[in-house]
């Protein structure tokens, strides 16, 4: 079996054997009902909230999220961002040594870097500093001070960063050419985090070398 | 209007036997924007992102996006150790090579599934709208009839003798749920978009094309031109219109095939958002009429025949010039 429909004369996961040709009354019947009852309850998940909404979906919410079938396609819409942003985080050592990490900055990297990074840009940029996915902010911390560990001068502390601008408003007699977008000029500082022991890498943990000692 | 006149109209449209070349050829390109997912934007970084220590913890996402409540996730049938998550990928990657080249095409579309709804569910905050389409068609892709036509399965098939019995058509309505699918896509995003001012005072495209992280390429000849920004504003919402309704009727449906695939392209060229653009785009193949398809494709052999048969003459010619020369010589 691969294709099973190819090799085998018959298709398991299509579920239609070869020569019926789609003329079996019971399957089609059967599969006529599947298929109402999923894009039944596709299109109210698709549809706008209301109270009806919620009591209909509220049965099948459970098996549609486990098995990833809830949709979202609000692609720049209803409302497209009118600021441009992007983070940056500063980690300060036991020296005093403070550095900053820029997070991947699209207009900085070439045409490659931005195809590759474009993860990075929706996480860090796009999630990372916004009051929703505040939860994440320790983890963010952690991973920070374990990419910039140094054993002989330890992170102390990290704060991320988020630089702002507004996208000037345009009328019918002006609008600002996109090579004069306005830098980033305000900023925020969202997440301030003081590591303690046990956010350093394991193997390297005070009290672990104790253990093994 | 009756109601066997209804179901008889349902039944043409979900069961009437079609031929398999336009499922067969979204197969491949399928495949290909996997891939794509799996060898640039994921390799090198699969564990930093789904990983024991990646930087979005699983004990967080199961607080703040599955709610605590259970989620598939096959990822969790392994230990939680880099290399577990190094095989992971690298059974994502041949699954995904596996489904290009038609071997095992329904199987190793049902496992790039899997594999994809365990990655959004270990993180799901680095993706954009198109893998998230590629995750919600990849279990219909694995339902149809994928496989029949420029597959490996198919060659295979063949060498056993078997290919006398693959019908030549066969039930579509895996094939019609993805178009299905991409309707509602645009359906949502069109009720969305006129649900807010900047798509319906034109201003949309103005702000879009000046989100500066998201520029892939200049082009101030667009972004520049108030005049145009607006038509293309407007053109937009015509268009996605168009997609979810008059799509379906044939005699309309290439002049919307060609206004969306010009809509994203102009997208892909001025924004950068890799895969989102072209699993749309790829998913326009699934409207095409496989006979159509098949006349292309048997025109676009003969264009090619007729090359090479030049070729070949043109070399004899030059090969016998050689001959005679040295003989002259």
């Amino acid at each position: 079996m691969g294709n099973f429909s190819a090799w085998s004369g018959r298709s398991i996961l299509s579920g239609w054997p070869i020569g019926n040709q789609g003329r079996g009354l019971p399957l089609e019947a059967a599969l006529s009902v599947a298929i109402t009852v999923y894009l039944f309850f596709t299109v109210t998940w698709l549809s706008p909230e209301s109270p009806t909404r919620t009591r209909i979906l509220e049965p099948i919410k459970q098996f549609w999220l486990f098995w990833g079938l809830d949709q979202n396609w609000r692609l720049f819409s209803p409302v497209i961002k009118d600021i441009n942003f992007h983070t940056m985080a500063v980690m300060t050592f036991e020296d005093g040594y403070r550095m900053s990490w820029e997070l991947p900055r699209m207009k900085r990297l070439n045409f490659v870097e931005r195809f590759r990074d474009e993860k990075y840009r929706k996480w860090c940029v796009d999630s990372l500093p916004w009051p929703d996915y505040k939860e994440f902010w320790p983890d963010f911390a952690r991973y920070a001070g374990r990419k910039f560990y140094n054993k002989d001068n330890k992170p102390v502390s990290i704060s991320l960063q988020l630089f702002w601008i507004e996208i000037p408003k345009p009328d019918d007699k002006s609008f600002v050419p996109v090579a004069s977008l306005p830098e980033h000029t305000k900023m925020n500082t969202v997440l301030y985090y003081r590591y303690r022991s046990e956010d350093l890498p394991p193997d390297l943990h005070p009290d672990l070398k104790e253990d093994r000692r | 209007m009756t109601l066997s006149a209804i179901w008889r109209a349902w039944r043409n449209f979900w069961f009437e036997p079609s031929g398999t070349s336009s499922i067969g050829l979204y197969r491949i390109l399928f495949g290909l924007l996997v891939l794509q997912v799996g060898l640039i934007h994921l390799s090198g970084h699969f564990e930093e992102w789904y990983g024991p220590d990646s930087m979005v913890t699983l004990p967080t996402v199961v607080n703040h996006f599955w709610f605590n409540e259970p989620r598939f996730d096959l990822f969790l049938l392994f230990p939680q150790t880099n290399p577990s998550f190094t095989f992971l990928y690298v059974v994502f990657i041949v699954a995904a090579a596996c489904l290009c080249l038609g071997l095992f095409s329904n199987y190793s579309a049902l496992a790039v599934w899997l594999i994809l709804l365990s990655m959004h569910h270990q993180n799901p905050y680095n993706i954009n709208g198109g893998d998230a389409f590629l995750r919600a068609v990849a279990p219909l892709l694995a339902l149809s009839h994928c496989g029949d036509r420029f597959s490996l399965d198919a060659l295979i098939a063949k060498k056993m003798g078997r290919s006398a019995s693959i019908p030549s058509q066969r039930n579509p309505w895996a094939q019609r749920m993805i178009q299905v699918q991409l309707a509602l896509v645009y359906w949502q995003t069109f009720c969305c978009k006129i649900s807010g001012e900047q798509w319906l005072d034109g201003t949309a495209i103005y702000y879009a094309t000046r989100l500066d992280d998201m520029i892939r390429f200049p082009a101030p000849f667009i972004t520049d031109n108030w005049l145009l920004l607006k038509a293309l504003d407007y053109f937009t919402l015509m268009i996605e219109f168009l997609a979810w309704n008059a799509i379906f009727i044939k005699e309309c449906r290439y002049y919307i095939l060609a206004g969306l695939l010009f809509l994203h392209l102009g997208i892909d060229y001025l924004i950068n958002l890799p895969v989102f653009e072209w699993a749309f785009i790829f998913t326009l193949v699934t409207f095409i009429e496989p006979t159509d398809l098949d006349s292309l494709i048997l025109h676009l052999l003969k264009k090619v025949r007729c090359v090479r048969k030049r070729y070949e003459t043109t070399e004899t010619i030059g090969a016998s010039a050689d001959s005679s020369l040295s003989c002259l010589e």
